[in-house]
């Protein structure tokens, strides 16, 4: 795979977080090979948090990088002992959030509001890429927050407490908008969900 | 667990499926290692940037700020050599002296004196000396 040198390693999840922060130690005395490692050991998980919120490929390779900068500048203000990623995870959201919105304000074309009218397809590889723009489309349409909680929970699987720690919310919060944003997802998509798969 | 309250459940997978296979981030399309490289350079300039003595970010801009200060110097000089007299020390209509003349001739002797030694400093002076005297 190539990119199978990008991401964490197979470690335990404290033998991770122990990493890391070795890793932002010597980020912090300016060692920027320990910088090229912490950006190779995150970037896969960041891009897909941000692909997750923005739908575009480079939109989201614009975020990792913005993100992995603003980390280099903040370093400092990481609390000892506290693991790295949820901190990470805070930056790429809030960047994807934050590009979201110029991109938003840059958009000129309008959302197509036709969700539910699909075609007969001819083929299930273009069903898949129908329903695939369908739901984009209607995940376009719910508000940020929302919008944010259902790429960080039913995409990138986190549970309802990560994503009230990075979105600094109460998990219940997050469970609420969770629960109101599917419902307006199967709302807007009707049966094409079920017919597709 | 009954049949209703088993349904949103399903909903919610199937829902959860389809967004994780739509919304799945293309890894392959990705090309890790220029990625990895544009961070990398990205954040040595800027390391390189805030490290730079302030010393040495004078001495860069000095090599433009100089001349253009001395040119902007030079620029003024010219400005103000060819640039016309201020009004106020244009030479009085013709008019004015009888006005002045008759006024002068109104005020006291040593008044009069002291407001004509107004042209130079040694006038004042001696004015000042006939005036105390």
């Amino acid at each position: 795979m190539v990119h199978s040198r990008f991401g964490p390693e197979r470690l335990g999840r404290d033998d991770s977080v122990a990493l890391d922060s070795r890793l932002v130690e010597r980020v912090r005395s300016g060692d920027m090979e320990a910088y090229g490692e912490l950006v190779r050991r995150h970037m896969r998980r960041a891009f897909s948090i941000a692909y997750g919120i923005l739908h575009n490929r480079h939109d989201a390779e614009d975020v990792v990088q913005e993100a992995f900068i603003r980390t280099l500048e903040q370093i400092g203000r990481i609390e000892e002992g506290r693991p790295f990623h949820p901190w990470f995870n805070r930056i790429v959201v809030n960047r994807a959030i934050s590009y979201g919105r110029s991109r938003a304000v840059r958009k000129s074309d309008p959302i197509d509001g036709s969700l539910r009218s699909v075609e007969p397809p001819p083929d299930r590889a273009v069903e898949r890429r129908d329903l695939r723009e369908r739901l984009q489309k209607a995940m376009d349409t719910l508000p940020e927050l929302q919008r944010t909680i259902v790429a960080l929970s039913d995409v990138e699987d986190m549970s309802s407490a990560e994503i009230g720690t990075i979105l600094e919310i109460p998990s219940g919060t997050v469970r609420y908008h969770l629960h109101l944003a599917r419902r307006a997802l199967r709302e807007r998509l009707g049966e094409g969900i079920e017919e597709a798969q | 667990m009954t049949r209703e309250s088993r349904e949103p459940e399903r909903a919610d997978e199937e829902l959860k499926e389809a967004l994780k296979d739509a919304l799945a981030a293309p890894f392959d399309e990705v090309d890790w290692e220029a990625l990895h490289g544009r961070i990398l350079a990205d954040a040595e300039t800027r390391v390189t940037r805030r490290s730079e003595p302030a010393v040495a970010r004078v001495a860069a801009w000095s090599t433009r700020g100089i001349p253009m200060a001395a040119a902007a110097l030079a620029a003024a000089v010219v400005a103000l050599w060819i640039a016309p007299a201020p009004h106020g020390e244009t030479t009085p209509p013709p008019e004015f002296w009888p006005v002045a003349e008759a006024l002068m001739s109104t005020l006291p002797e040593d008044t009069r004196l002291l407001l004509d030694a107004g042209r130079d400093v040694e006038s004042m002076l001696m004015a000042m000396v006939v005036n105390d005297g």
